[in-house]
């Protein structure tokens, strides 16, 4: 049937309504460090990592849930996303780069397409999640009320979750740089290749420490104790022997939860 | 078979290149005072070389910057020449020009001819102390630097050596309270509290603990200073767990750490582990 033209020029309309394109920015200098500052106010946010050397950001619709226990990768399906309007804002200047997210609702999703090697500051302050996957750079993140998940990084990674999960799976690790995870309300899994040798300060108070990997733990770590009646407990802590590539867990309500994953499988990665 | 002077001509061209040889690694073994020497002189190498990279400027605005007080180096996880940290280190603080020059002239007084031919001479005892001294005051500035950064990871760096190797004094413990009250970063924050913990023997420390439960923090951070402060018994903090807890603006998790903490309802406490 022939479409009235009206309904042609609708269309088209829609195509090219008020939002245009998704927003993109170049940083001044590709071959110097570059630093992402992402600032969301409401919504969640999902960093790509990626060879292309732009940023975009593009807004998709809600969060869904990327949290997958059996170990396979994280944030494997991009989410179908729209060009940007008002809700965000970019600003370049000497490598540093800070966008700021806006949601008009809860329900919506701010996607950032980066550069794989970027520094990255997250900060999700409103009631949504955070998502990164294949970011290599060091990755800072904080989240108050949604959760953190974090998919083929290689550290340093400092991520705290207020209220919910902090999800950490390591495609690399690279030694020498410090990575600490810390939630109040959430459990706290990290996921590293089968055989890093790593060393790790744990600290717990309300919940259980599970890990595939064997702890060798120093004199004086608390694992499975329990404290007096009575007595004001403080955190347990338990440490194994000083490496190179070193993690440190706080939590307070939840577990530690604590696997590798096959060497086959980062291969792929 | 190397003896100390032998050691020490060799010690800082070998760090510097990387690779220390089997006869300086086998004499350090067996004698307390090069390892010594050595494992200063390794922490300042590794210091050195983990600066980050100053930010990507014209010359003009780079010296401007500098100029104005305003150079604040971005984050980089691509390690520094030595040489070139080196350099922007001294650019920056004229200070630590002083402490370098100090520390060369330290080695100067060791390796000159006939000016130490053994250890067991008191004179060269004593260089080796003042530079083993001047290299830990190096140390140290580095790591109070560090904690000037942008970036979280390099001021965790920082908090970490200061919590393994810092000694008591104003500079770091001054540092360290700005970092417990200012830092952006709650996981950094939480690392301070630590670093503080070692030297609550300071009256100033504990003023400074029970002062940053009352500032603004994340609940997390309250709950670790809480932790911090029972064992220290203080009237003090007692009054602020009090005010804690009959405020309600307060995070449950919080009020119910200070509870715990003044005795006031152990029934509620957590999840039945610890009754």
């Amino acid at each position: 049937m022939k479409m009235p033209f009206w309904i042609a020029l609708l269309w088209c309309g829609c195509l090219l309504g008020p939002e245009g394109r998704a927003a993109s920015r170049a940083f001044s200098n590709p071959e110097e460090p570059r630093m992402l500052i992402v600032e969301a106010f409401n919504g969640s946010v999902v960093v790509e990592g990626s060879d292309f050397d732009e940023v975009e950001a593009t807004i998709g619709p809600e969060f869904s849930s990327f949290l997958n226990r059996s170990g396979s990768r994280l944030l494997r399906d991009s989410v179908a996303t729209s060009p940007v309007g008002r809700e965000v804002s970019i600003v370049e200047e000497n490598n540093r780069m800070t966008i700021r997210f806006r949601s008009k609702g809860v329900d919506q999703t701010l996607k950032v397409r980066v550069p794989g090697n970027v520094n990255l500051k997250l900060l999700v302050r409103g009631s949504g999640a955070a998502g990164v996957n294949g970011v290599v750079g060091e990755i800072e993140v904080e989240c108050l009320q949604g959760g953190i998940y974090l998919d083929r990084i290689q550290g340093p990674v400092i991520a705290h979750a207020l209220n919910e999960d902090v999800v950490a799976k390591f495609a690399k690790v690279v030694p020498g740089n410090p990575n600490f995870l810390s939630s109040l309300n959430g459990d706290i899994e990290l996921v590293v290749p089968e055989e890093t040798d790593a060393s790790f300060q744990l600290e717990y108070f309300n919940g259980e420490v599970e890990s595939t990997i064997p702890l060798t733990l120093l004199p004086g770590s608390d694992l499975w104790t329990s404290g007096e009646v009575g007595t004001f407990e403080p955190s347990r802590v338990a440490e194994t022997q000083r490496r190179a590539i070193h993690f440190r867990i706080k939590n307070h309500n939840g577990n530690i939860i604590i696997r590798d994953y096959p060497k086959e499988e980062a291969n792929e990665e | 078979m190397l003896n100390c002077e032998d050691v020490q001509e060799r010690l800082i061209a070998a760090l510097d290149e990387g690779r220390v040889d089997d006869g300086v690694e086998s004499h350090c073994l067996g004698c307390a005072s090069c390892r010594a020497v050595k494992s200063q002189f390794e922490s300042l190498f590794r210091n050195l070389d983990e600066l980050p990279k100053p930010p990507f400027m014209g010359t003009d605005a780079f010296v401007g910057a500098v100029g104005a007080g305003r150079f604040e180096p971005e984050p980089s996880r691509e390690s520094v020449s030595a040489w070139r940290a080196f350099c922007d280190l001294i650019a920056r603080w004229p200070a630590f020009g002083v402490e370098m020059a100090v520390c060369l002239v330290g080695i100067g007084v060791l390796l000159a001819p006939g000016g130490s031919s053994t250890l067991e001479n008191s004179q060269a005892r004593q260089s080796l102390e003042l530079l083993t001294e001047e290299i830990s005051v190096l140390n140290e500035s580095l790591a109070v630097l560090r904690l000037q950064q942008a970036s979280a990871s390099e001021r965790l760096r920082g908090v970490g050596w200061i919590e393994a190797n810092g000694q008591s004094n104003d500079i770091i413990i001054q540092a360290l309270a700005e970092v417990l009250n200012t830092d952006a970063n709650v996981n950094v924050r939480l690392a301070a509290i630590d670093a503080l913990s070692r030297f609550t023997d300071e009256g100033d420390v504990r003023e400074t603990l029970v002062g940053a439960l009352e500032t603004p923090q994340s609940p997390l951070v309250r709950i670790a200073l809480i932790e911090a402060l029972v064992p220290l018994n203080l009237p003090s903090s007692r009054e602020v767990f009090q005010a804690i807890v009959a405020d309600e603006s307060y995070h449950e998790a919080v009020r119910e750490r200070a509870r715990s903490a003044l005795g006031l309802s152990a029934d509620e406490s957590t999840g039945g582990q610890i009754l």
